[in-house]
């Protein structure tokens, strides 16, 4: 009795089971049969095309930005959202991601169901490969002259390997721009050191820490009584990067990445195992040993790192920029100068030329893309709505705004701020109300100068970034004998590959396994090899080399020396084909 | 499946008893139908959003890429749990893994017990109410919150070091978080701290189940307070102990994952890193959803010989069962 | 009640009791710190300028008192709805689920109950398994779930866990209690509504708070199926939006006006918006307990409610 009445339950269950499991078999059918209809239903809806009339019946549509944060709007609420509407009639409701990208983009790929509009951030290529994006060359072509004139240089780039352009990036470089201060790496000191050292210029990694050595040793503790720190590294989580991209830079790379592309020959290197990663470790181990390397480095968090920043105990580090945004606001809002940072270009040695600056930079992936299900005539509106973004005027209207409100324009043709106007574009609220951040990146843009030779962004306009200046600035530009914290460092060369890292890496390759793979033998390894006795320096170095993944970094080195031959080639070919046309 | 071949064991007996059985059986079911009612839908509720979803598991054995229909994904047999158990890392994290989740259950019975005694034995009604509130308050704090607490309790110039110090127990402040064989223990102590308090909910509901007469009658026999606690809390809480215990025992390898992220770094990496991590670094960031399967896999099937385990251990030594 | 307590009054503290009794009290004084730094911790850095709080050092006042953070939460215009779509969840989700645990639990609980093996056991394997994230997203698609507020409650109904506990408490009464009942010709759902669950009030309570604190905290359900309705979001979510965002907030300003000195605009960070987030998601729900804790703190007497 006891026994047949679990058979039975059972028997039920199975049933149940059966039930809805074929009903779910037959619901996935039906759902794959949808997206042959719509497009059918495309082609056949050719007609409205010959009409000479722009199509501006207000219609809405689904953008899902996954490439990061953000206040979820529709574009109609914002100043410049209602002009774009105005000429076009399209509006968008943005949503950006809060959570995990790859969960919300399984969802997305494994239902069929997309947003009109999608940015899919690092699961773009799965969405390609599950052909969740429309071909978008021959919309383009057809529907967005103007749209096409800005991305012509990089069209062929732009081609997956099927000969389809999916992705349409943010920024298509046009002429280079430079930087009028810092907004990737550099190896900064605090300037209290530099004018108590009379303003010393270090080029090399030895001379670098010669400077805090002398100043710690002269200044072990601050005013307040803390104890300094000569050197701290930001190691937490995936900001680990900055500290394992230092020696690629020290041997005067960009930051490509993993590896480190041959100037000739555009094969990729991987440096993690090279002398130059053993050089720079071996000094970092010398250093801790001298009581100069903070302690925490591998143990704080990022709160942790920012507030010892701020709070004036460190002494140098290396960082790019924008991860200390905080840090850097808050020390820059009082009137001291002293306990600001400058950043220097430090290479190996004096004969290797510093590539602290990135080099005018193309990446393909990601970008917005449209959507599969998505009707020919919407995505025809859509197209077209990109094209008005893409138009020169519109773009400095993004960028700029209006001439007379928010930017001048001098008799020569330069654009200005004046003070008044950068005062006023400061408070968030006002750039959120106008729509600036909401257009300024992500959409189709362009990136360096206008063809009238001003700056696409007006901070690294000249003429805006020189009002900004405090006189605690002046004080070591006049010292260093520059005009902007930018020159001490070397111009870029150019790679037209540059960044090597957009290279599409097939997910779960062995080139991709690698990258996870080192960052974890580096997680584990370097501090051990750092904070070890000098005289086992080398024994645990070569431990590090015995785990590394030799045969993935192969693989790695493969992809990516191959992505970067191809960019370089592929670009090549766009401009020849740009200048033609 | 695994219901199916639990029930469909004893088949081979039924056919002797099949008639006389079924219509035993079905008058049973006349006779409970209050019962069904009050069952029926929620085992079909159960069947639906719990048991359904798991054709996925069917990834686990695929190069499982989600745009495509089920017959279409590439079948690779083993591959991912290969990939799982081959890793030269596997075992380490295996290891954490256990250790984690073994000192988390020892020291989370044992103080969200302990606390719930004497809780109870506060006799201000007023303070009891407000102890109990506070002790549940860093339950609600999110990891990231607690972790960032952590850190800075046990950082260099935290408070803990100061005491070190200041009491002249150490001659150079301690890096707690940078010792990896730390790791365990301050993962241990930081769970306690956040989840005391929560835990011991349901044993003041157990103890507030207890009949009051029994304490006066023990009393009226000269029992003293810890006698009290031994002979009447403890017992009396001793059959939702013993069900939570089962329970968890199942749980052997839910260590969590937050903490061990966030508390986690390269000095300690060793002892931190769990199967969790691992399958979130190599599964999930790399949109392999197949390898977090698989181990979701690996992990059910642990549990149920776990659970089973524990339930006839407890069964034998004559404590009842979770089932 | 009353009467018990005045009965245990009328004996004499011994010296045991007192020495017990203190040390008790002071642990429990210790214990209250250490739980409630955190809180106040975090209230000092939410009424913190954000800017200084990057400096660290805050523990339990402020340094450059601000309601900034609070204003910066509360005039995203999409909070005050999601607290009414959290609450309403709130409710509902623990309204609904405790009915139905605690209808299960009894059934299971009843020796006689012919399924009673095979429900439990399958209700407790649901504990150690799971379909992974995207059949189960699949799942609620098919089953017209996504973008609805139902998709809140229908998929976390029960849950083993509480369903077990709550057995083994119902299967705790006195059975004479049953017993005694259907003697005088009460059916299940009447001894169900009228015996057992009056006296089962602890573990309703404990019950109701698990599941109460459960729904409040839910917001990976939120991302996955109703990111894009924004009429049902909830409140969890919205802030983890706002956290989100004011990652970027500071990013933004320092790459737009780099050196500019930012003084006069106030901003937010993760860390402040963290803090705030803490103290505006929790205080609501943490207040639900001391409702809840009259049903248990004070012991009960079984053979008094008969």
């Amino acid at each position: 009795m006891f026994k047949f009445k679990h058979l039975l339950f059972a028997l039920m269950l199975v049933l149940l089971l059966a039930v809805v499991g074929c009903s779910d078999d037959s619901d996935e059918t039906s759902g794959e049969n949808n997206e042959p209809d719509t497009s059918e239903e495309g082609t056949d809806n050719e007609t409205p095309e010959e009409e000479p009339e722009e199509n501006l019946e207000p219609v809405s549509y689904d953008f899902f930005d996954a490439s990061g944060p953000g206040t979820d709007i529709n574009t109609s609420e914002v100043e410049l959202g209602k002009r774009f509407e105005e000429a076009t009639g399209v509006t968008f409701d943005i949503e950006h991601i809060v959570g995990d990208v790859n969960q919300k983009i399984g969802t997305m790929i494994a239902s069929g169901e997309y947003p009109e509009l999608l940015n899919a951030e690092q699961s773009t290529d799965a969405v390609i490969d599950a052909g969740g994006f429309v071909p978008l060359q021959d919309l383009i072509k057809e529907h967005a002259p103007n749209l096409y004139d800005m991305y012509a240089p990089y069209w062929e780039l732009m081609k997956r390997d099927d000969g389809n352009i999916y992705l349409i990036s943010s920024g298509a470089p046009n002429g280079y721009a430079r930087p009028a201060n810092l907004e990737q790496g550099a190896w900064f000191i605090k300037r209290e050191a530099l004018a108590e050292l009379d303003y010393p210029e270090p080029r090399t990694l030895d001379e670098y820490f010669a400077v805090i050595e002398e100043f710690m040793a002269a200044n072990p503790q601050t005013e307040d009584g803390a104890d300094r720190i000569g050197f701290t590294a930001l190691t937490y989580d995936w900001r680990l990067f900055a500290f394992t991209n230092q020696p690629n830079h020290l041997a005067g790379f960009p930051n490509d990445g993993g590896a480190m592309i041959d100037m000739e020959t555009q094969d990729a290197t991987v440096y993690a195992n090279t002398d130059y990663t053993r050089d720079w470790l071996k000094k970092l181990n010398e250093v801790n040993n001298k009581g100069l390397f903070d302690r925490e480095a591998f143990t704080q968090n990022y709160d942790e790192y920012l507030a010892k920043i701020t709070n004036g105990r460190v002494v140098g580090f290396f960082d790019y920029q924008w991860q200390i945004g905080d840090a850097w606001n808050k020390l820059g809002e009082d009137e001291d100068p002293y306990n600001d940072y400058m950043g220097f270009p430090i290479t190996f040695s004096e004969d290797i030329k510093d590539q602290y600056l990135d080099p005018v930079a193309y990446v393909s992936s990601p970008g917005m893309g449209i959507t599969t299900g998505t009707p020919e005539e919407d995505q025809i509106r859509i197209i077209k709505y990109l094209d008005h973004i893409a138009k020169i005027e519109t773009q400095k209207e993004i960028m700029w705004g209006d001439e007379g409100v928010h930017y001048e324009v001098s008799d020569d043709g330069r654009y200005y701020r004046t003070e008044e106007q950068i005062a006023m574009l400061e408070p968030k609220e006002f750039r959120d109300a106008h729509g600036f951040t909401y257009f300024e990146w992500g959409w189709p843009r362009m990136s360096g100068l206008y063809d009238d030779g001003n700056s696409v962004e007006p901070r690294r306009q000249p003429e805006v970034a020189a009002l900004s200046y405090k006189d605690g600035d002046k004080e070591f530009l006049d010292a260093y004998g520059i005009t902007t914290f930018t020159e001490l460092f070397a111009e870029p060369e150019e790679r037209p590959w540059f960044p090597a890292w957009d290279t599409p890496v097939e997910t779960g390759s062995d080139a991709a396994l690698y990258d996870q793979t080192n960052n974890d033998l580096m997680l584990r390894q370097f501090p051990k090899i750092i904070t070890g006795d000098p005289s086992e320096f080398d024994a645990n170095w070569q431990e590090y080399l015995d785990e590394f993944p030799s045969d993935l970094a192969e693989a790695y080195e493969e992809v990516i020396g191959n992505g970067a031959k191809s960019k370089a080639e592929k670009l090549a070919e766009g401009v020849e084909n740009a200048n033609a046309e | 499946m695994q219901a199916q071949t639990e029930v469909n064991a004893p088949t081979p007996k039924m056919p002797q008893r099949k008639d006389k059985g079924f219509k035993a059986f079905l008058k049973k079911c006349k006779d409970q139908r209050a019962l069904l009612i009050m069952t029926i839908p929620f085992v079909i509720w159960v069947f639906i959003f719990k048991y359904l979803p798991v054709w996925g598991w069917t990834m686990a054995f695929q190069d499982y890429k989600p745009a495509r229909t089920f017959s279409e994904q590439e079948w690779v047999g083993f591959k991912h749990f290969l990939f799982l158990f081959e890793s030269d890392r596997f075992l380490g994290v295996l290891r954490n893994t256990l250790a984690q989740s073994v000192i988390n259950m020892v020291l989370g019975f044992v103080t969200a017990i302990g606390l719930a005694v004497l809780i109870n034995e506060l006799t201000n009604m007023k303070f009891k109410r407000v102890v109990q509130t506070i002790s549940y308050l860093p339950h609600f704090l999110s990891w990231v919150v607690a972790a960032a607490l952590v850190s800075s309790v046990l950082s260099i110039d935290g408070i803990i070091n100061e005491i070190l110090m200041g009491l002249n127990l150490v001659d150079r402040e301690l890096l707690f978080l940078g010792v990896g064989e730390w790791f365990w223990g301050i993962l241990g102590a930081a769970e306690t701290w956040k989840n005391v308090g929560w835990n011991a909910i349901i044993y003041l509901a157990a103890i507030s189940m207890i009949d009051q007469e029994q304490y006066e009658a023990a009393k009226i026999d000269g029992a003293s307070r810890v006698q009290r606690i031994i002979h009447i809390t403890i017992p009396g809480m001793k059959s939702v102990i013993i069900v939570l215990l089962i329970m968890n025992i199942g749980y052997i390898l839910e260590a969590g994952f937050e903490a061990q992220y966030l508390l986690g770094n390269g000095q300690n990496v060793e002892y931190s890193e769990n199967i969790d991590v691992f399958v979130i670094k190599y599964g999930i960031s790399q949109f392999n959803f197949a390898l977090a399967t698989a181990a979701g896999m690996f992990k059910t099937v642990i549990s149920f010989v776990f659970l089973v385990a524990a339930n006839s251990l407890s069964k034998k030594m004559g404590q009842g069962g979770l089932y | 009640m009353k009467k018990a307590k005045k009965r245990k009054s009328g004996f004499m503290k011994t010296r045991e009791d007192v020495i017990f009794d203190t040390s008790n009290i002071i642990f429990m004084v210790l214990l209250c710190l250490v739980m409630l730094y955190p809180f106040l911790n975090q209230i000092a850095i939410s009424v913190n300028d954000a800017s200084d709080s990057v400096r660290g050092g805050i523990y339990l006042w402020p340094r450059e008192f601000t309601w900034h953070n609070y204003e910066h939460v509360f005039e995203n215009a999409s909070v005050l709805q999601a607290i009414l779509i959290s609450v309403l969840r709130t409710v509902i989700g623990t309204g609904a689920g405790l009915l139905c645990t605690a209808m299960v639990a009894y059934a299971i609980a009843q020796e006689k109950f012919v399924f009673k093996k095979s429900v439990t056991i399958i209700f407790i394997m649901t504990m150690y398994f799971n379909g992974g994230l995207i059949p189960t997203f699949l799942l609620m698609r098919d089953l017209n779930l996504i973008g609805t507020f139902w998709v809140y409650i229908l998929p976390t109904l029960i849950s083993a866990f509480n369903l077990i506990i709550m057995r083994s408490f119902i299967e705790g009464l006195p059975k004479s209690i049953f017993e005694q009942a259907r003697i005088d010709g009460a059916g299940d759902f009447r001894v169900f509504f009228q015996i057992v669950l009056p006296l089962s009030l602890p573990v309703i309570a404990t019950v109701a708070l698990f599941l109460a604190v459960f729904q409040w905290n839910q917001w990976f359900d939120v991302f996955l199926y109703n990111s894009s309705n924004e009429y049902l979001t909830t409140l969890q979510y919205e802030l983890m939006k706002i956290l989100s965002n004011s990652a970027t907030q500071t990013g933004d300003m320092a790459s737009a006006f780099a050196n500019s000195g930012g003084g006069s605009a106030e901003i937010v960070t993760p860390k402040s918006i963290q803090a705030t987030m803490t103290i505006v998601a929790s205080l609501p729900i943490i207040c639900v307990y001391p409702f809840l804790q009259k049903y248990f703190v004070k012991g009960m007497t079984i053979g008094a409610v008969k």
